[in-house]
């Protein structure tokens, strides 16, 4: 029996409905992304967390650590802030100051550690790195945010949280790399440790460090302006406050490259969605928090505001959805009925548009805790591309018309369904989306274009009569080794393959990158083109100091707090 | 034992020029060799007995720039045709140029597969005229598929064996680490062995490359020397020059973000 065929009789969502472009750029964080695991994980552990050195002087400039002890090891966040000119803040990859750069190192610095970090970190790309190093980040500041909380917080008074709800953030990232990047430790260094073992969870303890550090850094600044009026920020506004993020196409890439993990977050999200919608009876419990979360959902929607006319035009629509689905739930005799869950989302796929629909399967997951949470364990892999020498051409084909009848529908003769090209700029090795017939270098193209290369097997399959064995074929036509591998591997992972043209003229990359941004947890999505947007990641749970009982994992949909009356 | 090339594999006498993570190397080095005109499917392979070379703790730029250039200047071929003649399987050149390992490598591997299931152990596999055997050996190691003994005779007469085992372990025949050094083409013979043979009295105080060493590395980093800039320089063909429209249009983010 195929995985194909397991995904349908499991009552899953099938591939071909999900792993379309135009529903993976319109997914929504689930109770099952890295962040919330990460903050679940810090809760149920009882992580410690050490502010070890802040040598920061008025202006914010300097060095600090911040560490965090696990269960069985520290981690430290090491961060250089410093002055740049504002003409040279960019969040472009091809930037060269910031106003932060930090490492996650692994274990706690010793000073030698700190003083050759001081010389490579601020340098970002062109520095170099040791294994003691997990990640590699940078940060510029929100500018009006930052000074509009000094200045406040310096004269005793708490920031405006309409403004402050207009960016969410101190600072926002604009590179995060881990996993071997320049001579940082290889994954597989940490691949085995149980808090390191799932995705992007170092990056995200990263990140999530950062951001209290530089909630610590705000009020540092405004402490030693004003002095004895200085005030604090009011906890209910710090745990507002996220890290933002500017994201570009450096991340595509990576979806194309890790087909295997790709399935695993997605069969892990769909395998949850199916636990859910397959319960014929509901709780009070779940039912009263189902319905708490759709009006924060509706709430944090509400606040969710964008310049990009398409995503506002989305936005709206999401608002209706969600006032519907409140409609209907508000309705008792729906939710009298059995299989209330698999009702909501049929009710949502008939009615809603496909952001609607996928709020609707995030707002299914979260009340469902117990039953979903270990599937995040699984959001990983260690399984890479091989190829079988030994099977004959009669079944690849067979392989090939099974699982990739979406690339093979594609008429790739037509100039338009190849228009566009990735590569890699010699500018920083910055990731580029060129236009083939316009632009220099499709002879470099990265090897992303899957449906292509899968529709150019399939025509030079045909053209031999000769039922040969794989190993024979790529002797002979050595072209087609990598694509040939990788479809003998993921034809055992449904979820692998993104089931749209990714070279085609009308293709627009952002939809990968909300795709991946989802799945790590972020939220506020903010289109500035079609190559590259905005988010926000962490905003409202709680820092360090805020995990307490239960209430800790409930940071879904995060909405503007309530400002006192003064 | 013939010599040419790169110094320092072990032992090193210089600073390394720079010193990478496995992913780097699976990076940097499946693109130089596509920069040397090899498919990525091979290349990808290429890659991976990179970090097989780096894992051992040996500078993998020392041990495989040669074959790159090689390939590059048209001295070795990917052009060859493979037939079984009994027991043996031969893949040879199509023309006479020397073979490149780069393409024998990875076709060693697909027989190994191939055969993964035979129960007949007395079959093997010959590669001739292989312009860098070790690389072979190389492929072989990284494919982690159980025994085998890789062996050919170098230009100075003297016999070099590798054999490789089951959890990445792996010995040399030679005592020097210098097999950055080794030289000549040569026909390789690939046969399976028994995983006993490892602890064999023939193999016994032989040079040995275990997990050990890749744990050590991952610790590390790994350690490149001179040969560093000509991998880079055909890593660099994969790049596109930046120009002022590609720099606006083809990435994201504005050139200037204040807010």
């Amino acid at each position: 029996m195929s995985e194909s065929t397991n995904v349908a009789t499991r009552g899953m969502r099938s591939p071909e409905k999900v792993m379309r472009l135009s529903r993976m750029g319109s997914s929504f964080q689930t109770r099952l992304s890295f962040m919330r695991s990460l903050t679940r994980r810090i809760h149920r552990e009882k992580w410690e967390f050490e502010k070890i050195r802040f040598d920061v002087d008025k202006d914010g400039y300097g060095v600090s650590v911040y560490a965090v002890h696990t269960l069985e090891r520290t981690y430290s966040l090491i961060t250089f802030t410093n002055a740049i000119a504002p003409e040279m803040r960019t969040d472009r990859v091809v930037a060269e100051v910031w106003d932060a750069t930090f490492n996650l190192f692994d274990g706690v610095p010793t000073e030698a550690d700190i003083k050759r970090l001081s010389l490579n970190t601020p340098k970002q790309e062109a520095g170099r790195f040791s294994p003691s190093e997990l990640v590699l980040a940078r940060a510029n500041k929100s500018l009006r945010l930052f000074e509009h909380v000094v200045s406040c917080l310096s004269e005793g008074k708490q920031p405006d949280v309409e403004f402050l709800a207009s960016v969410g953030y101190l600072m926002r990232t604009t590179a995060v790399y881990g996993s071997g990047k320049f001579g940082c430790a290889d994954r597989e260094k940490i691949s085995k440790r149980p808090e390191t073992r799932g995705a992007f969870q170092v990056e995200l303890l990263t990140v999530y460090l950062f951001r209290w550090f530089t909630i610590e850094l705000v009020e540092h600044v405004a402490k030693l302006r004003g002095g004895g009026k200085a005030v604090s920020l009011n906890p209910e506004i710090s745990k507002y406050l996220g890290i933002g993020n500017a994201t570009g196409l450096g991340m595509a890439p990576f979806l194309i490259k890790h087909p295997v993990l790709i399935h695993n977050w997605v069969l892990a999200r769909e395998t949850a969605l199916s636990r859910v919608i397959t319960l014929e009876s509901h709780t009070p419990e779940t039912l009263s928090l189902f319905s708490k979360y759709l009006q924060r959902a509706i709430q944090h929607i509400a606040e969710w505001n964008v310049e990009d006319q398409l995503q506002t035009a989305r936005i709206l629509k999401t608002r209706e959805d969600m006032n519907q689905l409140s409609n209907w739930f508000a309705d008792e005799e729906n939710l009298k009925q059995p299989f209330l869950w698999q009702r909501v989302m049929l009710f949502a796929e008939s009615n809603f548009s496909l952001e609607g629909q996928e709020l609707t399967v995030s707002l299914l997951l979260e009340p469902h805790g117990e039953l979903v949470d270990d599937l995040a364990d699984a959001m990983h892999t260690s399984t890479v591309t091989e190829l079988d020498p030994a099977m004959r051409l009669t079944q690849l084909n067979e392989l090939l018309q099974k699982s990739f009848s979406w690339a093979l529908e594609i008429d790739f003769t037509e100039p338009e369904k190849q228009r566009r090209f990735w590569y890699y700029s010699e500018e920083k090795l910055e990731p580029r989306f060129g236009d083939r017939y316009a632009d220099p270098g499709a002879e470099q193209e990265m090897p992303l274009a899957v449906g292509r290369d899968v529709y150019l097997l399939s025509k030079k399959i045909e053209s031999i009569s000769a039922d040969i064995s794989v190993g024979e074929f790529v002797q002979n036509y050595p072209e087609f080794r990598h694509i040939i591998r990788r479809v003998q591997t993921v034809v055992r992972f449904p979820y692998a393959e993104i089931r749209d043209n990714i070279v085609d003229a009308e293709m627009r990359p952002i939809d990968l990158l909300r795709f991946k941004l989802a799945f790590f947890g972020a939220s506020k999505f903010d289109p500035k083109s079609e190559l590259w947007t905005r988010i926000t990641m962490f905003q409202g749970a709680p820092l360090p100091d805020q995990f307490a009982a239960k209430e800790s994992d409930e940071w879904a949909f995060p909405v503007i707090p309530v400002q006192e009356v003064r | 034992m013939g010599f040419s090339g790169y110094t320092c594999t072990g032992g090193q006498m210089n600073s390394p020029q720079i010193v990478l993570s496995f992913n780097e190397i699976m990076f940097f080095f499946t693109r130089a060799a596509v920069g040397a005109g090899l498919p990525y499917g091979l290349a990808e392979d290429f890659g991976r007995s990179s970090i097989w070379i780096a894992a051992g703790g040996l500078d993998p730029a020392a041990i495989t720039a040669n074959a790159l250039k090689s390939l590059d200047q048209a001295q070795s071929t990917l052009s060859a045709s493979q037939t079984e003649n009994g027991a043996e399987t031969v893949l040879r050149s199509s023309g006479e140029k020397q073979l490149s390992t780069l393409f024998a490598g990875p076709s060693a591997c697909d027989w190994i597969s191939a055969k993964a299931a035979d129960s007949n152990k007395n079959q093997y596999f010959s590669a001739k005229h292989v312009d860098h055997p070790f690389l072979l050996a190389a492929a072989v190691g990284a494919l982690n598929s159980g025994s085998w003994e890789i062996c050919w005779q170098d230009s100075g007469g003297t016999l070099c064996a590798v054999l490789t085992a089951q959890h990445g372990n792996w010995k040399t025949s030679w005592d020097s680490a210098h097999i950055s050094l080794m030289s000549g083409a040569a026909d390789v013979t690939i046969k399976s062995v028994e995983s006993s043979l490892f602890k064999a009295e023939k193999w016994k105080g032989k040079p040995s490359y275990s997990e050990k060493n890749r744990k050590r590395v991952l610790e590390t980093g790994v350690q490149v020397y001179e040969a560093w800039p000509i991998i880079h320089s055909f890593f660099s063909h994969c790049l596109v020059p930046s120009t002022e429209e590609s720099r606006k249009s083809g990435a994201g983010a504005g050139l200037v973000d204040t807010d």
